[in-house]
């Protein structure tokens, strides 16, 4: 009887040891092919010219030849057009936390007059998609001279910024009163509150946005496609794109750029995925 | 800051509301930057893509009044209804192949096994990539000639197809290259939704003796209501703006001339305005692309109340 029952147990756990391999199988399938397009990207991006064309096709190169890097960095101004999207990038996290975070904490913890209209002004302006503007916008960009300059990119994400500004809100409305009390028995004014109390304590909401308006503003497309015009101002994707048409096809350096204008934004995600994941998260949960 | 700098006494009760009228304004100080960005950069914009649709303007010499000229000349243009039909194609193709695909992998990768978290990191890395660098691959991989995919099947004697070229299957080629970058992402909206799902009613389930499929169709779905809803939304509202792997995919098509049966709407939107100029035609489209977006949010928002399970 023992005997029947243990057998019985055992088979069970090799069901599971099955199951759990089929598990793997399946997840590390589809892995593969989610990530097939992107081998297949650095592994063109090493051959040889006439290796491109082989067949049967071959995913690891016979002759790596790294020279397919530099000469596509040096084909485009990639320097250039690396430096600008970085600029871009840490210009408009910067701007986007100083403004959000301030946004955010008048409308958690001040009433004022008009506030929960201009709160509901700012819910409504998020279900506005920036290209529904695009028209008027470059008119008025135009007027600013702003055309072909970098704050044309900067100015929407850092200040017209409602996404941000709702996030710090939610954030900062859980932030206990008796911080803010003892604080102020301190003789702290409103703003070294949100300096010393508020700031610090929404570092989180922080690395949310940076890491999003990071990733958001290097794979940005639309607008730099729109507001750019000369060659130096140009941010990688548009760089990558201009390669594209001005060389054409000539495949292994058009995937080294690839690679080259996908690394750093992938690093970035590396590094701060758990703040990326947490962001789509709490977003999705609203 | 100078009106807050500890001049004024503050009352310390409960509440964060500061009993000065003065101290108050400063909570108005705080948000005007931002509300009025948004009032400039966004709110205000709209109702001027409004004015300028009402006009014929060339962004050069002065606007010149229409009133509904150029929605007249919407309803009857033939590249106009093209990009419409294709921008539904697409939307539709993301809906019913992207949404399921999303929610497949999120039940997939629901499962508290080893390295898991390694794995879901690994399905989102596309979707945070360049959607230029992807496209430019997606097109290396789906060449007429030589792409990698027409290589394989060649390997299994299968005749290839110019993947991108041949305006039957060019739309779809167009589909499942975003159905692969943005899988990743639903997946994510969609574990969340999964792991907010009480166990216990698992549990409960499995005493009465309900299989694992009549657990997903009574428990799973119906819990999961409200992110379907919410991916719904997204899905619909980001579909209806694409643009950038069609602008890659249908440039340089060479000397032939673009592919025309891959415009979609923005697309339309954007040569109208800054190849052609025709920045009131152009308006005219993108106040309609906002009265298509806003009336799918408020349907959407009405529907869900009929349908979506919120909980207690």
């Amino acid at each position: 009887m023992a005997a029947v029952a243990h057998s019985h147990s055992r088979s069970i756990r090799v069901v599971k040891i099955i199951e759990t391999i089929g598990h793997y199988i399946a997840l590390l399938t589809i892995a593969s092919m989610l990530a097939l397009p992107l081998v297949w990207m650095v592994s063109t991006s090493l051959k040889p010219r006439k290796e491109v064309f082989k067949f049967p096709p071959q995913f690891i190169p016979q002759n790596v030849q790294w020279e397919n890097y530099k000469d596509a960095w040096e084909a485009q101004p990639f320097d250039r057009f690396m430096f600008n999207s970085f600029k871009v990038s840490i210009l408009s996290i910067i701007g986007q936390i100083f403004f959000c975070s301030l946004a955010g904490y008048g409308f958690a913890r001040f009433d004022f007059p008009f506030k929960n209209q201009l709160f509901a002004m700012l819910l409504a302006a998020m279900m506005i998609p920036g290209i529904v503007n695009i028209v008027p916008i470059f008119i008025m960009y135009k007027h600013f001279g702003w055309l072909d300059n970098h704050i044309s990119l900067i100015a929407a994400p850092a200040i017209a910024n409602t996404f941000g500004t709702f996030l710090y809100r939610q954030f900062m409305l859980t932030i206990p009163q008796e911080l803010v009390d003892a604080a102020k028995i301190d003789g702290a004014s409103a703003w070294g509150i949100y300096w010393r109390i508020m700031l610090p304590l929404t570092k989180p909401v922080a690395a949310v946005l940076a890491t999003f308006t990071f990733i958001g503003s290097w794979n940005s497309f639309f607008e730099p496609l729109v507001f750019l015009q000369s060659t130096e101002q140009f941010t990688v994707t548009i760089g990558l794109a201009t390669f594209r048409q001005e060389e054409g096809t000539i495949w292994n350096l058009l995937m080294a750029a690839s690679v080259i204008t996908l690394l750093p934004s992938l690093i970035i995600f590396m590094f701060t995925q758990r703040y990326f994941v947490r962001g789509i998260v709490t977003t999705g949960l609203k | 800051m100078s009106a807050s700098t500890g001049s004024v006494a503050l009352s310390i009760r409960g509440g964060d509301n500061y009993s000065f009228h003065r101290v108050q304004l400063v909570g108005l100080l705080f948000v005007l930057p931002v509300v009025l960005g948004t009032l400039i950069l966004n709110v205000l914009p709209t109702f001027a893509t409004l004015g300028v649709s009402f006009t014929e303007y060339d962004m050069l010499t002065p606007p010149e009044w229409v009133g509904l000229g150029n929605y007249e000349k919407l309803i009857a243009d033939e590249f106009a209804r093209q990009a419409l039909r294709n921008t539904i194609v697409f939307t539709a193709g993301m809906v019913f192949l992207g949404i399921p695909a999303g929610l497949g992998l999120a039940l997939l990768a629901n499962a508290p096994l080893p390295g898991i978290r390694l794995i879901r990191l690994a399905y989102i890395v596309p979707y945070v990539s360049s959607t230029v660098a992807i496209a430019l691959v997606w097109q290396w991989i789906l060449n007429g000639k030589l792409g990698l995919l027409n290589q394989f099947l060649k390997m299994l004697g299968i005749e290839g197809q110019s993947w991108l070229v041949n305006p039957d299957i060019a739309m779809f080629s167009v589909i499942v290259v975003s159905v692969w970058q943005s899988v990743g992402y639903k997946m994510l909206l969609f574990l969340a939704g999964l792991q907010s799902i009480p166990e216990a009613l698992y549990e409960a389930a499995k005493i009465d003796g309900g299989g694992a499929r009549s657990r997903f169709w009574h428990i799973t779905l119906p819990l999961l209501s409200p992110t379907t809803f919410f991916v719904l939304i997204i899905t619909l509202i980001s579909s209806f703006q694409v643009f950038n792997i069609i602008y890659i995919f249908t440039f340089t098509s060479g000397a032939a001339g673009r592919i025309r049966s891959l415009d979609v709407w923005v697309y339309y939107l954007w040569q109208t305005a800054f190849s052609f100029n025709r920045a009131g035609y152009a308006a005219a489209m993108a106040f309609g692309l906002f009265v298509v977006i806003a009336f799918v949010t408020f349907i959407q928002w009405r529907a869900s109340k009929l349908w979506v399970f919120y909980g207690e």
